[in-house]
């Protein structure tokens, strides 16, 4: 961690906090609005400055859905239910504070835990080979499809079509250009950046645009952002098990965040003496959730750096863009770049830090930015997006393929199709066609290696058996009671 | 029948199809030595068994309430910003990047935000002079220069 690294982590926070304040911009919007400005550095710095957009989006996201009871994204719509009526009844602060101290000791602990872990990982998945991947594809491809809110055909359409995309190009195998239509902007394969510019910051103007988006900001002044001793003692226990609940589910490869927030309330709203303060300003239900959600997103990176397959949609983003600096996140990452480990381990750890120190105080700032009039924040931002899809290749014509995402994007909330699977799937797609076909000539053919080897067995008999109950009518019912 | 699910239904159906069809077009090859069209060629497949059973699913429930377009004026709006950006990536390499961002901003302000002159002639001003200082002079990227050579 030189100086100069810790500047970068500084300025990432800085601006993932920045954007992902904006309302109806999450997580995944900051990454893809800010990615391009990490393409000067070299690559430790540029995953440094990376993992601090990162954070800082997340609790950004925190911050609009408290103020202005917008979530930033899916895992802070628990925060909206009990951090905007703190809000409203002029304890913003607490709630603000809470969220933060909460997100740092998860962090910590999530981090603490990535670099006990990491290594006995790493080291157990180098028995992995192209079947087993496969497998672990399948079944994060399979868990993310039966968490989205969407009935679970869509879901399977929406990874399907993002597979699809990620065909498109050279095959790396024979050199065959596959459904490129002539044009050479998508010759060697769909750009990352215009995709997500367009999933997910083009759609989201749209959507907004249509809806009309009116800001109910709080009007209270903020004040006290330390909890006082009452609120902390109410916190402690929800912060300790969102902390482990989010750990846990955070790990698994699909959808660990969303549901880690979601159960984490839950489990404080049972475990209660009074359940009726919950929806009406109780902390427990800012702390847990929140805690939870940031542990989740820590222990996300777990399966990214070890395995080499994201946890979610964000770190699906993120292994796009280690992608894009030539570096492979997997079990050999922290044998042949352990720099590069460690030093975004460390990253994380200060950038935690520098959330909690800098962004509390910042907290004024953050809600003059709520203030911008949303008609001149949304060109803004469009053009943040024009401006972060020409840089990297002063391509013209991956500014029309950003807007075409963006009217794909567009249409597909409109008919209800998730873009979470789209887009994991469009990140690992070709790393999950090539260990298909790596596989199937191990085999010489035989669909069976799937089944035959003991570790990828277990795992496409459990993505089967997801597939297999999403499908039973039966318990469509069971899910749309847990989805609502 | 529940239209607004049975048509997208169809149109993934249509497009499984065109990915099957386009991937023969290719050499499958077969499992024991798969070519480049196997893989699109599956998923193509499972695309349109999928949505088939999804066509037959929604085709016999009940139809669903409201207008698709719940909100017209809004969807204007959505389609005035389409067209403002696609007139950025037409006009980019013509009028640069300073001029481009000055139109682009002045027309969402004048159609979108209903602002007065005044506010979406300044408004702009400001936001494409300090765009171009920090991009193209604080940054140093190479953004297109128009006739007016920023």
């Amino acid at each position: 961690m030189t100086p100069m690294n810790l500047l970068w982590c500084f300025v990432g926070c800085l601006g993932g906090t920045l954007v992902g304040v904006l309302p109806g911009l999450g997580p995944q919007a900051a990454i893809a609005l800010l990615l391009p400005a990490t393409f000067y550095l070299p690559p430790v710095s540029a995953i440094i400055m990376l993992a601090g957009i990162y954070y800082g989006s997340m609790y950004g996201g925190s911050t609009t859905s408290i103020l202005v009871n917008i979530p930033g994204e899916a895992a802070s719509i628990i925060t909206c239910l009990d951090g905007h009526q703190m809000a409203k009844q002029g304890r913003a602060g607490p709630a603000l504070g809470i969220s933060a101290f909460g997100s740092f000791i998860a962090g910590t602990f999530g981090i603490f835990l990535l670099a006990i872990v990491a290594r006995p990982i790493s080291e157990f998945a180098l028995r992995f080979g192209p079947p087993e991947y496969f497998s672990l594809m399948c079944l994060a491809l399979m868990v993310l499809t039966n968490l989205t809110s969407a009935p679970l055909s869509k879901s399977l359409i929406s990874a399907l079509l993002g597979l699809f995309l990620g065909t498109v190009g050279y095959d790396i195998f024979t050199g065959y250009p596959r459904f490129t239509l002539g044009l050479t902007c998508i010759m060697d394969r769909i750009g990352l950046i215009p995709v997500i510019m367009g999933l997910f910051g083009v759609t989201e103007v749209l959507m907004n645009v249509e809806q009309g988006l009116k800001q109910t900001l709080s009007d209270k002044k903020i004040d006290h952002l330390l909890p006082n001793k009452e609120e902390w003692k109410r916190s402690a226990m929800p912060i300790a098990r969102g902390t482990i609940i989010g750990s846990i589910l955070g790990i698994l490869p699909g959808g660990g965040v969303v549901m880690s927030s979601m159960t984490s309330y839950a489990v404080e709203r049972r475990l209660s003496k009074h359940p009726e303060r919950f929806g009406k300003g109780a902390i427990e239900g800012v702390a847990g959730p929140e805690t939870a959600n940031n542990a989740a997103s820590q222990c996300g990176f777990i399966p990214l750096f070890t395995l080499g397959i994201p946890a979610n949609v964000t770190t699906a983003i993120l292994l796009g863009a280690l992608m894009l600096f030539g570096l492979q996140p997997g079990p050999m990452l922290i044998k042949n770049n352990p720099d590069l480990f460690w030093g975004t381990v460390a990253s994380m750890y200060v950038g935690n830090g520098m959330l909690l120190i800098l962004n509390l105080p910042l907290i004024g700032i953050w809600v003059r930015v709520l203030l911008i009039p949303y008609t001149l924040l949304f060109p803004l931002i469009l053009l943040f997006c024009l401006v972060g899809v020409y840089i990297p290749n002063n391509s013209v014509d991956e500014l029309w393929l950003m807007i075409f995402f963006g009217v794909v994007g567009y249409i597909f909330q409109k008919i209800q199709i998730p873009l979470a699977p789209l887009t994991l799937a469009m990140v690992i797609g070709r790393v999950f066609e090539n260990a298909f076909r790596q596989s199937l000539l191990l085999s010489q053919g035989s669909l069976m290696i799937f089944f035959q080897r003991p570790i990828s067995g277990t795992l496409m008999s459990i993505a089967i058996l997801l597939l297999v109950l999403g499908s039973i009518p039966q318990l469509w019912g069971i899910r749309e009671k847990l989805r609502t | 029948m529940r239209t607004r699910e049975v048509i997208p239904s169809i149109a993934w159906i249509i497009l499984g199809v065109m990915i099957c069809l386009g991937s023969t077009s290719m050499r499958l090859g077969s499992l024991s030595s798969p070519g480049p069209g196997l893989f699109p060629f599956i998923i193509g497949c499972v695309m349109i068994l999928v949505s088939i059973s999804q066509a037959i699913v929604y085709a016999f429930k009940k139809s669903e309430t409201g207008h698709f377009w719940q909100n017209r004026e809004g969807v204007k709006g959505v389609i005035i910003v389409l067209v403002l950006l696609s007139f950025y990536a037409l006009a980019l390499m013509h009028l640069g990047f300073s001029l481009c961002t000055f139109l682009f901003f002045v027309a969402i302000l004048k159609t979108l935000g209903r602002k007065s002159w005044n506010y979406a002639l300044s408004t702009a001003l400001i936001v494409s002079f300090f765009s171009y200082m920090v991009f193209a002079v604080w940054l140093k990227i190479n953004l297109p220069k128009g006739p007016l050579g920023i």
